[in-house]
């Protein structure tokens, strides 16, 4: 009897359990459905009447861009984003009912093509072209094909574009950077100077499209196809030059701040734009590596290469992943440090990013100082506390600001210093001392009652001239910065760069933000659906 | 067992003796001033920025290119081997002794160095350290690269 009822209990049991189980899945199956619709939301097409005039400008050219390219294609590889993820970024970059500055046009008020984008009236921008499902397409197929032809992994590449471009083809940094990979005029003129320097070989756009049409690929062919992509076409009466080679009067310059839109114009663009950023990625690739590229595949030392296999470049002949491991960074492994390198290249250069990162491994070395797999860890570690020292637009808000509790706030953030055994102090008194002069000069600025353009330029200088006050703190916390997690000695590295030289470039932190950017498309779109599974972390 | 403890006192005063001479010997050397027999070791960034400073100057000579760059290679590895015979410097110092040689590796180190590729050397010098620049690096080691190319190629 009792053994009976312990046996229909044991039923029971069982039972109970499997109505939890199966209620658990079909709970999941529930919120799993609510995400696809959550996604469907964030990530569908806009259509032109939606969009309405001021969002439509680009419409028109971009139906002159190939069927091939317009068309709806599916997923080729897993290893490939999916086409919601071109639709999510465009649409989450910049608010789309604002005019931004971050928005330019390569035609003027009438209609007529311009050779440098104009961000309209008095630089105010434009709105964000709408996001239809050609725009997407045309986008989504250049990315696809230009990273399956040329091995550039496109997953690891979106939160770079997403933190820069928005994947927007008439994107323009601050410093003209164009389209869709922000493309600037030394990443063109690499794009525009000999293969490897060398006499005996064309341009390394034409090195490279030499190269992708010995592919037996796909995608490779449907470049090759599109001639108007790499065979520039030039203004009556000049010649194409290669950068660095005798430029006269008749040489056309296409990496040229003046012929910006040569990289930024449908119909050839975006394609255009993807094409000459996977070439700029592929020399720093060898760089870094020393993979090089021929018909399709990737090169190492004369052989196929294949992950996971030794690297030549700054990372192999540095020995960095080797010395990482010696340290205790028990899961280092290159192709992140190629993600690392490669990534903040394009912000930094790479010849400084390899100078950062070997000089964090030779002071831990020096130390006899031991490493973990969190030190690396671009994800999780947090860099924004340095921004007071790391950042000039920090530094600025709490003297600019007419808000008394920015700057007390400001203040307070500078005691992050003391975690590296600096003492604040004097810069609290300085700052102290510089915020009446700030406020007082801004006054003036405002009292010559400028328009809003005229006087953020005043005030730009306003900035740079008190940032000074900010480097002997960044120079005191930077000299002990290898005490800290790599991304937080990266970012100090970097503003230190810049200190010393405002050409430097770039924004201090980058590699955070875009490791930021990798969590937001992880979070919103789902594991690896846009994103690379081992990204900046070990 | 009383000499005994005095013989070892002895020996470690001569073995110290003897080892901070040596000491004093690799890091004093002679100045050559015939005043202080003995003065400090230069500095290592003051030295490395000497060499590179004379190898700016020397640029500017009428010497053909392949001297030209063959004095390059000499001083580069002049400073690598100034540098491996010291302890690892403060990351600052450590940074700036990178900046200003290996902004000149891709010159030195290519075996098929040509005057036909100095506007390639001078953008590699940009694209790699000062990806902003306009035209020449503002750095101020990058900036005596960027003269060292120059006058190699000229």
């Amino acid at each position: 009897m009792s053994r009976s009822k312990n046996y229909l209990a044991g039923i029971v049991a069982i039972c109970s359990l499997m109505i939890l189980i199966l209620s658990g899945a079909w709970y999941h199956q529930g919120s799993q459905a609510e995400k696809t619709r959550g996604l469907a939301s964030k990530s569908n097409f806009e259509t032109a009447e939606q969009c309405g005039p001021e969002r439509n400008y680009l419409l028109k050219d971009l139906k002159k861009i190939s069927p091939v390219f317009l068309r709806t294609r599916l997923q080729a590889k897993a290893d490939m984003p999916s086409r919601e993820c071109i639709s999510y970024i465009m649409q989450n970059f910049i608010p789309l009912n604002a005019k931004s500055p971050a928005m330019s046009q390569c035609k003027d008020a009438e209609g007529n093509a311009l050779s440098a984008p104009t961000r309209g009236e008095k630089e105010k921008g434009f709105f964000p072209p709408c996001v239809t499902e050609e725009y997407v397409n045309s986008v989504y197929n250049s990315l696809m094909d230009v990273g399956d032809c040329l091995n550039v992994p496109i997953k690891e590449l979106l939160p770079k574009l997403y933190n820069e471009s928005g994947l927007h083809l008439n994107a323009l940094g601050g410093g003209m950077d164009g389209g869709v990979g922000q493309l600037t005029v030394t990443a063109l003129s690499e794009v525009f100077s000999r293969y490897n320097g060398e006499s005996r070989f064309p341009s390394s756009l034409d090195w490279y499209v030499r190269e992708m049409k010995k592919s037996a690929k796909e995608s490779c062919r449907r470049i090759v196809a599109e001639k108007n992509i790499y065979q520039l076409p030039v203004p009556e009466g000049k010649k194409l030059c290669i950068y660095g080679e005798a430029q006269d009067e008749n040489c056309y310059a296409p990496w040229s701040l003046a012929n910006r839109c040569v990289v930024m114009a449908a119909p050839e663009s975006p394609l255009r734009n993807v094409l000459f950023t996977a070439v700029f990625y592929r020399n720093m690739l060898k760089n870094a590596t020393g993979i090089g590229y021929a018909a399709g595949e990737d090169i190492l030392s004369g052989r196929l290469y294949r992950e996971g296999e030794q690297l030549n470049g700054y990372i192999g002949n540095g020995k960095l992943n080797e010395r990482l491991q010696q340290l205790g960074v028990t899961q280092a492994r290159p192709e992140i440090l190629r993600q690392m390198m490669v990534s903040l290249g394009f912000n930094a250069g790479i010849g400084s990013v390899r100078i950062f990162m070997e000089n964090y491994i030779k002071q831990k070395e020096a130390k006899n100082q031991r490493l973990t797999n969190e030190h690396f860890d671009f994800q999780t570690r947090t860099t924004g506390k340095w921004a007071i020292v790391t950042n000039l637009a920090t530094f600025w808000r709490g003297l600019g600001s007419p808000d008394e509790a920015e700057f007390q706030k400001a203040l307070n953030l500078m005691e992050v210093v003391r975690e590296l055994g600096v003492d604040p102090t004097d810069t609290q008194n300085k700052y102290r001392q510089l915020r009446p002069l700030v406020q007082k000069d801004i006054e003036e600025v405002d009292a010559l009652q400028l328009n809003e353009e005229d006087r953020e330029k005043k005030i730009s200088v306003l900035k740079v001239r008190y940032d000074k006050y900010r480097h002997p703190l960044l120079a005191e916390v930077f000299v002990r910065s290898d005490d800290l997690s790599l991304p937080e000695y990266i970012r100090i590295a970097h503003a230190q760069a810049i200190a010393t030289s405002t050409r430097a470039g770039g924004a201090p932190g980058y590699l955070s933000f875009i490791a930021s950017r990798h969590l937001i498309l992880e979070k919103e779109m789902g594991a690896q659906v846009c994103t690379a599974q081992d990204y900046l972390k070990f | 067992m009383h000499s005994s403890r005095l013989f070892k006192i002895l020996a470690a005063i001569a073995g110290l003796t003897c080892l901070s001479a040596f000491e004093f010997q690799t890091r004093s050397p002679f100045s050559g001033s015939g005043g202080e027999a003995v003065v400090a070791r230069k500095d290592l960034v003051e030295d490395v920025d000497q060499r590179l400073d004379s190898l700016r100057q020397r640029m500017r000579s009428r010497a053909p290119a392949n001297v030209k760059v063959q004095v390059l290679r000499e001083t580069l590895s002049q400073v690598q081997k100034l540098r491996q015979e010291r302890p690892v410097q403060r990351i600052d110092r450590e940074i700036y002794l990178d900046y200003s040689t290996a902004s000149l590796e891709h010159v030195a180190q290519d075996k098929n160095f040509s005057l036909e590729k100095c506007a390639y050397y001078q953008l590699r010098l940009r694209s790699d350290f000062e990806p902003f620049a306009e035209d020449k690096p503002e750095h101020p080691a990058l900036r005596r690269s960027y003269d060292i190319i120059q006058g190699l190629c000229s």
